[in-house]
Protein backbone atom coordinates (compact mmCIF):
# COMPACT_ATOMS: atom_id res chain seq x y z
CA UNK A 1 0.00 0.00 0.00
CA UNK A 2 3.02 2.59 0.78
CA UNK A 3 4.50 1.57 -2.23
CA UNK A 4 1.61 2.14 -4.30
CA UNK A 5 1.20 5.35 -2.53
CA UNK A 6 4.95 6.31 -2.98
CA UNK A 7 4.84 5.25 -6.70
CA UNK A 8 1.69 8.08 -6.91
CA UNK A 9 3.45 10.33 -5.44
CA UNK A 10 6.53 10.16 -7.22
CA UNK A 11 4.66 10.66 -10.55
CA UNK A 12 3.27 13.52 -9.22
CA UNK A 13 6.37 15.07 -8.14
CA UNK A 14 7.90 14.51 -11.53
CA UNK A 15 5.30 16.13 -13.27
CA UNK A 16 4.31 18.99 -10.83
CA UNK A 17 8.19 19.55 -10.35
CA UNK A 18 9.58 18.83 -14.25
CA UNK A 19 13.27 19.03 -13.71
CA UNK A 20 15.62 18.18 -16.26
CA UNK A 21 18.05 15.53 -16.63
CA UNK A 22 21.65 16.48 -15.27
CA UNK A 23 23.61 15.58 -17.55
CA UNK A 24 25.81 13.31 -15.57
CA UNK A 25 23.64 10.35 -15.24
CA UNK A 26 21.71 11.24 -18.46
CA UNK A 27 22.75 8.10 -19.74
CA UNK A 28 21.97 5.97 -16.66
CA UNK A 29 18.43 7.10 -15.80
CA UNK A 30 17.06 4.80 -18.70
CA UNK A 31 18.54 1.75 -17.77
CA UNK A 32 18.17 2.03 -13.83
CA UNK A 33 14.62 3.33 -14.51
CA UNK A 34 14.21 -0.02 -16.74
CA UNK A 35 16.35 -2.27 -13.63
CA UNK A 36 13.83 -0.62 -11.35
CA UNK A 37 10.98 -1.69 -12.76
CA UNK A 38 12.40 -5.08 -12.83
CA UNK A 39 12.35 -4.80 -9.14
CA UNK A 40 9.28 -3.72 -8.60
CA UNK A 41 7.73 -6.78 -10.77
CA UNK A 42 9.90 -9.28 -9.10
CA UNK A 43 8.53 -7.58 -5.56
CA UNK A 44 4.68 -7.97 -6.78
CA UNK A 45 5.56 -11.52 -7.91
CA UNK A 46 7.38 -12.20 -4.49
CA UNK A 47 3.84 -10.80 -3.07
CA UNK A 48 1.64 -13.20 -4.92
CA UNK A 49 4.32 -15.91 -4.19
CA UNK A 50 3.59 -15.26 -0.95
CA UNK A 51 6.99 -14.64 0.20
CA UNK A 52 7.33 -11.05 -0.08
CA UNK A 53 10.40 -9.39 1.94
CA UNK A 54 11.19 -5.92 2.67
CA UNK A 55 14.60 -5.77 3.39
CA UNK A 56 15.12 -8.20 0.15
CA UNK A 57 12.82 -6.13 -1.79
CA UNK A 58 14.90 -2.84 -0.85
CA UNK A 59 18.10 -4.63 -1.82
CA UNK A 60 17.36 -5.85 -4.89
CA UNK A 61 16.09 -2.70 -5.79
CA UNK A 62 18.90 -0.85 -4.91
CA UNK A 63 21.61 -3.36 -6.50
CA UNK A 64 19.57 -3.90 -9.47
CA UNK A 65 19.41 0.02 -10.16
CA UNK A 66 23.37 -0.23 -9.16
CA UNK A 67 24.15 -2.49 -11.03
CA UNK A 68 22.90 -1.61 -14.33
CA UNK A 69 24.15 1.94 -14.05
CA UNK A 70 27.38 0.43 -13.19
CA UNK A 71 27.43 -2.11 -16.26
CA UNK A 72 26.34 0.40 -18.37
CA UNK A 73 29.24 2.99 -17.11
CA UNK A 74 31.60 0.18 -17.64
CA UNK A 75 30.57 0.00 -21.07
CA UNK A 76 30.91 3.60 -22.17
CA UNK A 77 34.45 3.44 -20.76
CA UNK A 78 35.10 0.67 -22.51
CA UNK A 79 33.81 1.68 -25.88
CA UNK A 80 30.69 -1.01 -25.98
CA UNK A 81 28.06 1.44 -24.29
CA UNK A 82 25.51 0.90 -26.84
CA UNK A 83 25.88 -2.57 -27.11
CA UNK A 84 26.28 -2.71 -23.72
CA UNK A 85 23.06 -0.89 -22.53
CA UNK A 86 21.11 -3.40 -25.32
CA UNK A 87 21.93 -6.19 -23.70
CA UNK A 88 21.34 -5.10 -20.24
CA UNK A 89 17.77 -4.15 -21.14
CA UNK A 90 17.31 -7.06 -23.16
CA UNK A 91 18.27 -9.24 -19.94
CA UNK A 92 15.71 -6.89 -17.62
CA UNK A 93 13.51 -7.04 -20.30
CA UNK A 94 13.28 -10.87 -20.65
CA UNK A 95 13.08 -11.04 -16.41
CA UNK A 96 10.13 -8.67 -16.49
CA UNK A 97 8.14 -10.80 -18.83
CA UNK A 98 8.70 -13.72 -16.89
CA UNK A 99 7.48 -11.87 -13.63
CA UNK A 100 4.77 -10.56 -15.53
CA UNK A 101 3.60 -13.96 -16.59
CA UNK A 102 4.27 -15.24 -13.16
CA UNK A 103 1.78 -12.86 -11.75
CA UNK A 104 -0.46 -13.63 -14.66
CA UNK A 105 -0.66 -16.78 -13.65
CA UNK A 106 -1.85 -15.81 -10.38
CA UNK A 107 -4.15 -13.20 -10.94
CA UNK A 108 -5.96 -15.17 -13.58
CA UNK A 109 -4.87 -18.60 -13.37
CA UNK A 110 -3.87 -18.85 -16.83
CA UNK B 1 2.39 -17.02 4.61
CA UNK B 2 4.38 -19.43 3.38
CA UNK B 3 3.18 -22.02 0.52
CA UNK B 4 2.95 -25.43 0.93
CA UNK B 5 6.21 -26.20 -0.68
CA UNK B 6 8.46 -24.04 1.25
CA UNK B 7 8.79 -25.37 4.80
CA UNK B 8 11.85 -22.76 5.89
CA UNK B 9 11.67 -19.81 6.82
CA UNK B 10 14.38 -18.76 4.73
CA UNK B 11 12.25 -19.49 1.93
CA UNK B 12 10.47 -16.45 1.56
CA UNK B 13 13.68 -14.51 0.81
CA UNK B 14 15.23 -16.44 -1.33
CA UNK B 15 11.87 -16.89 -3.17
CA UNK B 16 12.21 -12.55 -4.21
CA UNK B 17 15.85 -13.14 -4.18
CA UNK B 18 15.06 -15.74 -7.63
CA UNK B 19 12.77 -12.94 -8.74
CA UNK B 20 15.00 -9.83 -7.82
CA UNK B 21 18.77 -11.11 -9.01
CA UNK B 22 19.31 -12.24 -11.62
CA UNK B 23 22.32 -14.53 -10.18
CA UNK B 24 19.86 -15.66 -7.33
CA UNK B 25 22.77 -15.83 -5.09
CA UNK B 26 20.06 -16.91 -2.24
CA UNK B 27 18.27 -19.33 -4.26
CA UNK B 28 20.88 -21.90 -3.73
CA UNK B 29 17.62 -23.65 -0.90
CA UNK B 30 15.28 -26.05 -1.70
CA UNK B 31 12.62 -23.46 -1.71
CA UNK B 32 14.46 -22.03 -5.07
CA UNK B 33 14.28 -24.33 -7.22
CA UNK B 34 10.65 -25.67 -5.52
CA UNK B 35 9.33 -21.79 -6.41
CA UNK B 36 10.99 -21.86 -10.09
CA UNK B 37 8.89 -25.52 -10.67
CA UNK B 38 5.85 -24.42 -9.53
CA UNK B 39 5.87 -20.91 -11.33
CA UNK B 40 5.61 -23.20 -14.42
CA UNK B 41 3.44 -26.16 -12.96
CA UNK B 42 0.12 -24.87 -13.07
CA UNK B 43 -0.74 -27.52 -10.21
CA UNK B 44 1.76 -25.49 -8.01
CA UNK B 45 -0.09 -21.97 -8.27
CA UNK B 46 -1.50 -20.88 -5.01
CA UNK B 47 -5.25 -21.19 -4.34
CA UNK B 48 -7.57 -17.76 -5.28
CA UNK B 49 -8.38 -17.06 -1.59
CA UNK B 50 -4.50 -17.69 -1.03
CA UNK B 51 -3.71 -15.33 -3.27
CA UNK B 52 -6.54 -13.00 -2.41
CA UNK B 53 -5.00 -13.08 1.26
CA UNK B 54 -1.95 -12.25 0.10
CA UNK B 55 -2.98 -9.24 -1.81
CA UNK B 56 -5.16 -7.84 1.56
CA UNK B 57 -2.34 -8.63 3.34
CA UNK B 58 0.55 -6.35 1.28
CA UNK B 59 -2.29 -3.35 0.81
CA UNK B 60 -3.19 -3.24 4.23
CA UNK B 61 -0.11 -0.39 5.48
CA UNK B 62 1.97 -1.26 8.17
CA UNK B 63 4.57 1.82 8.92
CA UNK B 64 7.35 -0.76 9.45
CA UNK B 65 10.60 0.80 8.49
CA UNK B 66 10.95 -1.44 5.59
CA UNK B 67 7.73 -0.71 3.88
CA UNK B 68 8.52 2.77 4.00
CA UNK B 69 11.52 2.44 2.43
CA UNK B 70 10.30 0.43 -0.24
CA UNK B 71 7.51 3.11 -0.83
CA UNK B 72 10.47 5.79 -0.84
CA UNK B 73 12.09 4.21 -3.75
CA UNK B 74 8.81 3.26 -5.61
CA UNK B 75 8.68 7.02 -5.26
CA UNK B 76 12.09 7.57 -6.60
CA UNK B 77 10.93 5.00 -9.38
CA UNK B 78 7.65 6.94 -10.48
CA UNK B 79 9.82 10.16 -10.09
CA UNK B 80 12.47 9.30 -12.37
CA UNK B 81 10.62 7.65 -14.72
CA UNK B 82 8.45 10.35 -15.38
CA UNK B 83 11.39 12.43 -15.51
CA UNK B 84 13.10 10.02 -18.16
CA UNK B 85 9.72 10.06 -20.33
CA UNK B 86 9.60 14.09 -20.50
CA UNK B 87 13.32 13.98 -21.25
CA UNK B 88 12.79 11.67 -24.19
CA UNK B 89 9.85 13.79 -25.30
CA UNK B 90 11.15 17.02 -25.44
CA UNK B 91 14.73 16.34 -26.65
CA UNK B 92 15.78 13.76 -29.47
CA UNK B 93 19.38 14.81 -29.66
CA UNK B 94 20.17 15.03 -26.48
CA UNK B 95 19.54 11.69 -25.34
CA UNK B 96 21.69 10.01 -28.17
CA UNK B 97 25.02 8.42 -27.71
CA UNK B 98 28.01 9.62 -29.18
CA UNK B 99 28.41 7.12 -31.30
CA UNK B 100 24.77 7.89 -32.37
CA UNK B 101 25.58 11.45 -32.69
CA UNK B 102 28.84 11.18 -35.17
CA UNK B 103 26.31 8.96 -37.79
CA UNK B 104 23.58 11.47 -37.53
CA UNK B 105 26.55 14.41 -37.74
CA UNK B 106 27.97 12.56 -40.77
CA UNK B 107 24.46 12.22 -42.36
CA UNK B 108 23.90 15.49 -42.28
CA UNK B 109 27.52 16.15 -43.49
CA UNK B 110 26.24 13.80 -46.58
CA UNK B 111 22.77 15.07 -46.89
CA UNK B 112 24.30 18.98 -46.97
CA UNK B 113 26.88 17.77 -49.59
CA UNK B 114 23.95 16.38 -51.85
CA UNK B 115 21.56 19.18 -51.18
CA UNK B 116 24.62 21.71 -52.30
CA UNK B 117 25.62 19.71 -55.27
CA UNK B 118 21.65 19.84 -56.21
CA UNK B 119 21.89 23.15 -55.76
CA UNK B 120 24.29 24.05 -57.98
CA UNK B 121 22.64 22.16 -60.56
CA UNK B 122 19.73 24.16 -59.97
CA UNK B 123 21.08 26.94 -60.11
CA UNK B 124 22.79 25.97 -63.58
CA UNK B 125 19.10 25.01 -64.93
CA UNK B 126 18.30 28.61 -63.99
CA UNK B 127 21.27 30.17 -65.63
CA UNK B 128 20.47 28.21 -68.83
CA UNK B 129 16.48 29.00 -68.44
CA UNK B 130 17.24 32.86 -68.21
CA UNK B 131 19.71 32.83 -71.03
CA UNK B 132 17.59 31.36 -73.23
CA UNK B 133 14.77 33.44 -71.96
CA UNK B 134 17.13 36.27 -72.99
CA UNK B 135 17.53 35.03 -76.25
CA UNK B 136 13.80 34.85 -77.02
CA UNK B 137 13.24 37.84 -75.96
CA UNK B 138 16.45 39.37 -78.43
CA UNK B 139 14.54 37.37 -81.36
CA UNK B 140 10.96 39.05 -80.71
CA UNK B 141 12.67 42.24 -80.49
CA UNK B 142 14.23 42.13 -83.36
CA UNK B 143 11.18 40.35 -85.08
CA UNK B 144 9.10 43.17 -83.90
CA UNK B 145 11.54 45.78 -85.21
CA UNK B 146 11.83 43.59 -88.65
CA UNK B 147 7.70 43.73 -88.34
CA UNK B 148 7.59 47.19 -88.09
CA UNK B 149 9.90 47.88 -90.93
CA UNK B 150 7.90 45.83 -93.27
CA UNK B 151 4.76 47.98 -92.16
CA UNK B 152 6.12 51.16 -92.97
CA UNK B 153 7.23 50.11 -96.31
CA UNK B 154 4.00 48.12 -97.22
CA UNK B 155 2.22 51.35 -95.67
CA UNK B 156 -0.61 49.21 -94.18
CA UNK B 157 -0.37 51.14 -91.19
CA UNK B 158 -0.47 55.33 -90.10
CA UNK B 159 2.77 56.36 -89.27
CA UNK B 160 4.37 59.60 -88.05
CA UNK B 161 7.31 61.30 -87.63
CA UNK B 162 9.44 64.72 -88.15
CA UNK B 163 9.20 65.35 -91.89
CA UNK B 164 8.16 68.22 -94.73
CA UNK B 165 4.47 68.89 -96.33
CA UNK B 166 4.01 69.85 -99.39
CA UNK B 167 1.13 72.07 -100.00
CA UNK B 168 -0.18 71.96 -103.45
CA UNK B 169 -2.39 74.54 -105.02
CA UNK B 170 -3.40 73.76 -108.93
CA UNK B 171 -6.75 74.98 -109.58
CA UNK B 172 -6.76 74.61 -113.25
CA UNK B 173 -5.26 70.93 -112.77
CA UNK B 174 -2.24 71.50 -114.75
CA UNK B 175 -0.18 69.21 -112.81
CA UNK B 176 0.94 66.03 -114.68
CA UNK B 177 1.51 62.68 -112.84
CA UNK B 178 5.11 62.33 -114.19
CA UNK B 179 5.63 65.75 -112.15
CA UNK B 180 4.18 64.32 -109.46
CA UNK B 181 5.71 61.32 -109.74
CA UNK B 182 8.95 63.34 -109.74
CA UNK B 183 8.30 65.07 -106.96
CA UNK B 184 8.01 62.00 -104.80
CA UNK B 185 10.92 60.34 -106.36
CA UNK B 186 13.04 63.35 -105.10
CA UNK B 187 11.36 63.14 -101.82
CA UNK B 188 12.45 59.30 -101.48
CA UNK B 189 16.39 60.19 -102.88
CA UNK B 190 16.27 62.72 -100.08
CA UNK B 191 15.61 60.27 -97.59
CA UNK B 192 11.32 60.27 -97.21
CA UNK B 193 10.68 57.04 -94.83
CA UNK B 194 6.66 57.02 -95.47
CA UNK B 195 5.36 59.21 -98.23
CA UNK B 196 1.56 60.20 -98.79
CA UNK B 197 -0.09 61.95 -101.88
CA UNK B 198 -3.18 63.46 -101.15
CA UNK B 199 -5.47 60.54 -99.30
CA UNK B 200 -3.20 58.04 -100.96
CA UNK B 201 -0.01 56.75 -99.42
CA UNK B 202 2.60 56.11 -101.45
CA UNK B 203 4.14 52.44 -101.45
CA UNK B 204 6.29 50.81 -104.24
CA UNK B 205 3.41 49.80 -106.39
CA UNK B 206 1.60 53.08 -106.13
CA UNK B 207 0.70 54.12 -109.62
CA UNK B 208 0.62 57.74 -110.66
CA UNK B 209 -1.47 58.57 -114.00
CA UNK B 210 -3.37 61.10 -116.08
CA UNK B 211 -7.00 61.02 -116.02
CA UNK B 212 -9.29 62.92 -117.54
CA UNK B 213 -10.44 64.63 -114.45
CA UNK B 214 -6.66 65.15 -113.48
CA UNK B 215 -3.95 63.36 -111.36
CA UNK B 216 -4.65 59.44 -110.07
CA UNK B 217 -3.20 58.31 -107.39
CA UNK B 218 -3.90 54.06 -107.73
CA UNK B 219 -6.63 55.22 -109.09
CA UNK B 220 -8.22 57.65 -106.49
CA UNK B 221 -8.64 61.59 -108.34
CA UNK B 222 -6.26 63.63 -106.22
CA UNK B 223 -7.92 67.37 -107.13
CA UNK B 224 -6.41 70.40 -106.25
CA UNK B 225 -5.35 71.70 -103.36
CA UNK B 226 -3.59 68.75 -102.30
CA UNK B 227 -0.80 67.84 -99.90
CA UNK B 228 2.32 65.58 -100.37
CA UNK B 229 3.67 64.43 -96.97
CA UNK B 230 6.99 63.37 -96.13
CA UNK B 231 7.99 61.67 -93.17
CA UNK B 232 12.49 62.11 -92.93
CA UNK B 233 15.11 64.49 -92.51
CA UNK B 234 12.92 67.52 -92.31
CA UNK B 235 16.06 69.80 -93.29
CA UNK B 236 17.39 67.12 -96.39
CA UNK B 237 13.90 66.95 -97.46
CA UNK B 238 13.27 70.85 -97.97
CA UNK B 239 16.79 71.24 -99.06
CA UNK B 240 16.25 68.84 -101.47
CA UNK B 241 12.88 69.71 -103.25
CA UNK B 242 14.05 73.55 -102.95
CA UNK B 243 17.10 73.07 -105.17
CA UNK B 244 16.80 75.93 -107.74
CA UNK B 245 15.48 74.18 -111.15
CA UNK B 246 14.37 71.26 -108.78
CA UNK B 247 11.14 69.59 -108.28
CA UNK B 248 9.88 72.72 -106.62
CA UNK B 249 10.47 75.20 -110.12
CA UNK B 250 9.45 72.11 -112.11
CA UNK B 251 5.85 72.21 -110.36
CA UNK B 252 5.92 76.41 -110.26
CA UNK B 253 6.48 75.91 -113.88
CA UNK B 254 3.35 73.80 -114.80
CA UNK B 255 1.55 76.77 -113.16
CA UNK B 256 1.15 75.45 -109.39
CA UNK B 257 1.17 77.24 -106.37
CA UNK B 258 3.67 74.85 -103.84
CA UNK B 259 4.41 75.84 -99.82
CA UNK B 260 6.62 73.65 -98.21
CA UNK B 261 6.82 73.28 -94.63
CA UNK B 262 9.23 71.95 -91.84
CA UNK B 263 7.06 69.60 -89.32
CA UNK B 264 8.45 68.39 -86.18
CA UNK B 265 5.70 65.77 -86.42
CA UNK B 266 3.89 64.73 -89.83
CA UNK B 267 0.98 62.62 -89.21
CA UNK B 268 0.66 60.21 -92.20
CA UNK B 269 -3.03 58.69 -91.33
CA UNK B 270 -3.46 57.31 -95.47
CA UNK B 271 -2.59 53.81 -95.42
CA UNK B 272 -2.32 51.22 -98.50
CA UNK B 273 -3.75 47.91 -98.72
CA UNK B 274 -1.38 44.65 -98.21
CA UNK B 275 -0.31 43.52 -101.43
CA UNK B 276 -1.78 39.82 -101.97
CA UNK B 277 0.69 37.79 -103.97
CA UNK B 278 -1.29 35.41 -105.74
CA UNK B 279 1.68 33.31 -107.92
CA UNK B 280 5.12 34.21 -105.81
CA UNK B 281 5.75 32.24 -102.57
CA UNK B 282 8.97 32.90 -100.44
CA UNK B 283 11.81 30.27 -101.73
CA UNK B 284 11.74 27.84 -98.40
CA UNK B 285 15.65 27.01 -99.29
CA UNK B 286 17.03 30.14 -100.57
CA UNK B 287 20.86 28.67 -100.64
CA UNK B 288 19.86 26.11 -103.42
CA UNK B 289 17.86 28.68 -105.82
CA UNK B 290 20.10 28.52 -109.01
CA UNK B 291 19.17 30.83 -111.99
CA UNK B 292 16.75 28.79 -112.63
CA UNK B 293 18.14 28.15 -116.25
Amino acid sequence: MIAVLGLVVGVVLGLVLQPTVPAVVQPYLPIAVVAALDAVFGGLRAVLDGVFDDRVFVVSFLSNVVVAALVVYLGDQLGVGAQLSTGVVVVLGIRIFSNAAAIRRHLFRA
Amino acid sequence: MSSPEEPGRDAPAAETSRADEPDGARADGPGGRGAEDRAWAPAGVASAQDVRRRLAAALRPRATRGQLLAGALCAALGFALVVQLQATQESGLTQLREPDLVRAVDDLGDQRQRLTTEYGELLATQQALEAEGDQRQEALRSAEQARDAQVLLAGTAPAVGPGVTVSVLDPDARLTAIRVLGTVQELRDAGAEVLSVGDARVVASTAFTDAAGGLEVDGTPVTSPFTIRAIGDPARLEATIGIPGGVLDLLENQGATVLVQRQDEVRITAVAEAPQARVAELDPDPEAAGDGG
